[in-house]
């Protein structure tokens, strides 16, 4: 059974001309780890409020624990929020942050004591008790405000972005913490990011969301592999995919993609089935940086682009070049020795198994 | 050199503010025939507490001071139990015309006390509170209502609303979230705001003339100025009355100076 499950839920704020959630339907199993991600404005932090119950719905049923919580106060429905500017009390220690929540349920002191004390030490704060928020370093409050959440053991974890305000290099390794912490714990969570990577690298199942809607959920690799949107497939996975207006056209045999001044790309045999129905028609072709490779010789010529290198970015780990095919701007990521210079003409060979081909009509990805 | 500038300056200032002060409390402690003689002597020559003992035992100055206290604290409370919901539900509601409200509750403070003071003596006459501290309490804190509202409300706009979600999904209800997380961090706002309303109903003369004239309902201000009617002016007497009324605010101020300057220091949200 969910842990939580939202119902056709809808908000709209007073005065606002649309809503800014709506028609969200979703499950969340026990002991999962559900991302909500989106640019901002889209929803998520509202839907994740609403589940809190510091906002109302204006239509649908929020249920946790198989209890419909409509009308059910905050601090009744057993969620515990880590917010993003964490929202540790300033004039409490860290162990009076930490006890707030079991204090205000009537726990009794020692176990308040014991459950307070474990936490820290699970979060490795257990030195940092006595001191005040203002004494704290960024990832030391992060920590506290996770370990406030944690002493309650409360049935569902919200987060909302907790890692958005702090430097790269903490933020990667806090989430692996926050990784580790649910791995560990096994409470069910449901996290709100921008960013994609964050929503990748911890989610067991990912709710891509825009303008108030869900446009696809699933897990972190079948977004990343199979989009549903156009949206998505452009929100997932940086450096983002490559979108090309194209034409569908059909050669005998087999399908080819068109892109203009001569360049085609010819479909895989496979998932001509699938596209057959769509030829002769306008359509948008997605391809990730990765499924450009440099043209080895002797490889076939139907898959080949030419790009204008204009900017050489070395990642370290791969080089991603930046230039034309024709109008289009193309992002691909070579390997790291990749002998790509500004300026110059590079044949790259697509790998089209990885083709996605969009409807643009409908801003969906035909399957 | 402009540090000796700097020293005189200071010193001129000093000097203009407490000599009042100073040339009262001397004179409180001269003997009668001290406080006339020409040339004037700074310090008593000859120290008495006679002024002192007058003041107590032949005028009604302790009955004033017990009013004073009760009507100013009356009022402290009071205001602080109206203004404190109020300024925290204009920060923390969304309502129809809340901006408006706002404003219009600092014009009323735009009106000087003089402008109300006839509508007021008609109100509380019709209500039958004249001659009454009740009467009295509720006057100053119609007056002071507005200030206070919008000091409190910055005071409580600047508090994040997220602490207060916090408490309030770490099982606090509104009420314990308020008193638990939004008081003690607006606490200087409160203690600001109590100060204000303090002072202002212990220094208040006009409302008291008009809406007290039983003798042993009189407050300090208005009490101290009848003793200038006696047919001789008691000069001893009206300075150490000056001197006494000025002890419960230095208390006050004393006591309530450190949580005034203090604050809470940031860090509980992102810093």
């Amino acid at each position: 059974m969910a842990k939580l499950a939202l119902r056709g839920v809808r908000k709209r704020y007073d005065g606002e001309p649309r809503d800014a959630v709506s028609a969200m339907d979703l499950e969340v199993a026990d002991g999962e780890l559900l991302v909500l991600v989106g640019p901002s404005g889209c929803g998520k932090t509202t839907t994740l409020r609403i589940v809190a119950g510091l906002e109302e719905p204006s239509e649908g049923e929020i249920w946790i624990g198989g209890r419909c919580v409509d009308g059910v106060a905050p601090k009744n429905r057993d969620v515990a929020v880590v917010f993003q500017n964490y929202a540790l009390y300033p004039h409490m220690s860290v162990f009076d942050n930490m006890a707030f929540g079991l204090r205000m349920r009537g726990t009794p002191p020692a176990e308040v004591r014991a459950r307070v004390e474990q936490a820290a030490a699970l979060l490795g704060i257990g030195e940092l008790l006595a001191r005040r928020p203002a004494q704290l370093s960024g990832g030391q409050r992060q920590r506290v405000a996770m370990g406030r959440a944690i002493v309650r053991q409360p049935q569902l974890f919200l987060f909302d972005e907790p890692l958005s305000n702090l430097d790269a290099k903490l933020r990667a390794q806090m989430r692996t913490e926050i990784k580790r912490l649910h791995q560990r714990l096994g409470a069910t969570t449901v996290y709100v990011t921008h960013d994609q990577v964050e929503a990748m690298t911890l989610a067991t199942r990912i709710v891509v969301m825009n303008a108030g809607r869900i446009e696809q959920i699933g897990a972190p690799s079948e977004l990343y592999a199979r989009p549903a949107t156009q949206f998505v497939a452009g929100f997932m996975g940086t450096p983002a995919m490559n979108f090309m207006p194209c034409r569908l056209a059909a050669n005998g045999a087999g399908l080819a993609v068109e892109l203009g001044g001569g360049a085609r790309l010819a479909v895989p045999r496979a998932l001509e089935p699938a596209y057959r129905a769509h030829a002769g028609r306008e359509l948008v072709l997605g391809l990730r940086p990765e499924h450009l490779v440099e043209r080895a010789s002797g490889a076939p010529a139907d898959v080949v682009l030419a790009l204008e290198v204009e900017v050489v970015e070395p990642q370290g780990i791969d080089t991603l070049a930046l230039g034309r095919v024709g109008a289009h701007e193309i992002c691909a990521r070579l390997p790291a020795a990749s002998a790509a210079r500004p300026g110059a003409r590079l044949e790259l060979a697509a790998d089209m198994v990885h083709m996605h081909l969009i409807d643009p009509a409908t801003g969906r990805v035909i399957r | 050199m402009r540090r000796a500038a700097l020293w005189c300056a200071v010193a001129a200032l000093v000097f203009l503010v407490a000599f009042p002060f100073a040339w009262m409390i001397a004179t409180a402690f001269k003997p009668a025939r001290e406080i006339f003689v020409s040339p004037p002597t700074l310090l008593p020559s000859s120290f008495t507490l006679d002024n002192l003992t007058r003041l107590f035992l032949e005028t009604r100055f302790a009955t004033y001071l017990a009013n004073s206290l009760l009507v100013a604290s009356g009022t402290v409370v009071l205001t602080l139990a109206v203004a404190v919901p109020g300024a925290y539900g204009l920060t923390r509601y969304r309502f129809r015309f809340r901006e408006a409200i706002s404003a219009t509750i600092l014009f009323t403070y735009m009106f000087a006390p003089i402008m109300i003071i006839i509508p007021f003596y008609v109100l509380m006459r019709s209500l039958g509170l004249i001659n009454t501290h009740l009467g009295l309490v509720l006057a100053y804190t119609a007056f002071c209502l507005p200030f206070a509202l919008w000091l409190l409300r910055t005071y409580f706009q600047a508090i994040p609303a997220e602490l207060e979600e916090a408490a309030l999904t770490d099982g606090a209800s509104r009420a314990q979230a308020v008193a638990r997380v939004v008081l003690p961090l607006a606490l200087p706002g409160v203690v600001a705001t109590a100060t204000f309303t303090f002072i202002l109903a212990w220094n208040d003369y006009i409302f008291a003339r008009v809406l007290i004239s039983a003798d042993e309902l009189k407050t300090l201000p208005v009490g101290i100025a009848d003793l200038y009617n006696a047919s001789v002016v008691d000069w001893g007497v009206i300075m150490s009355a000056g001197m006494v009324v000025l002890v419960p605010v230095l208390v006050m101020f004393l006591f309530v100076q450190r949580s005034l300057v203090a604050g809470w220091g940031a860090g509980g949200v992102k810093g």
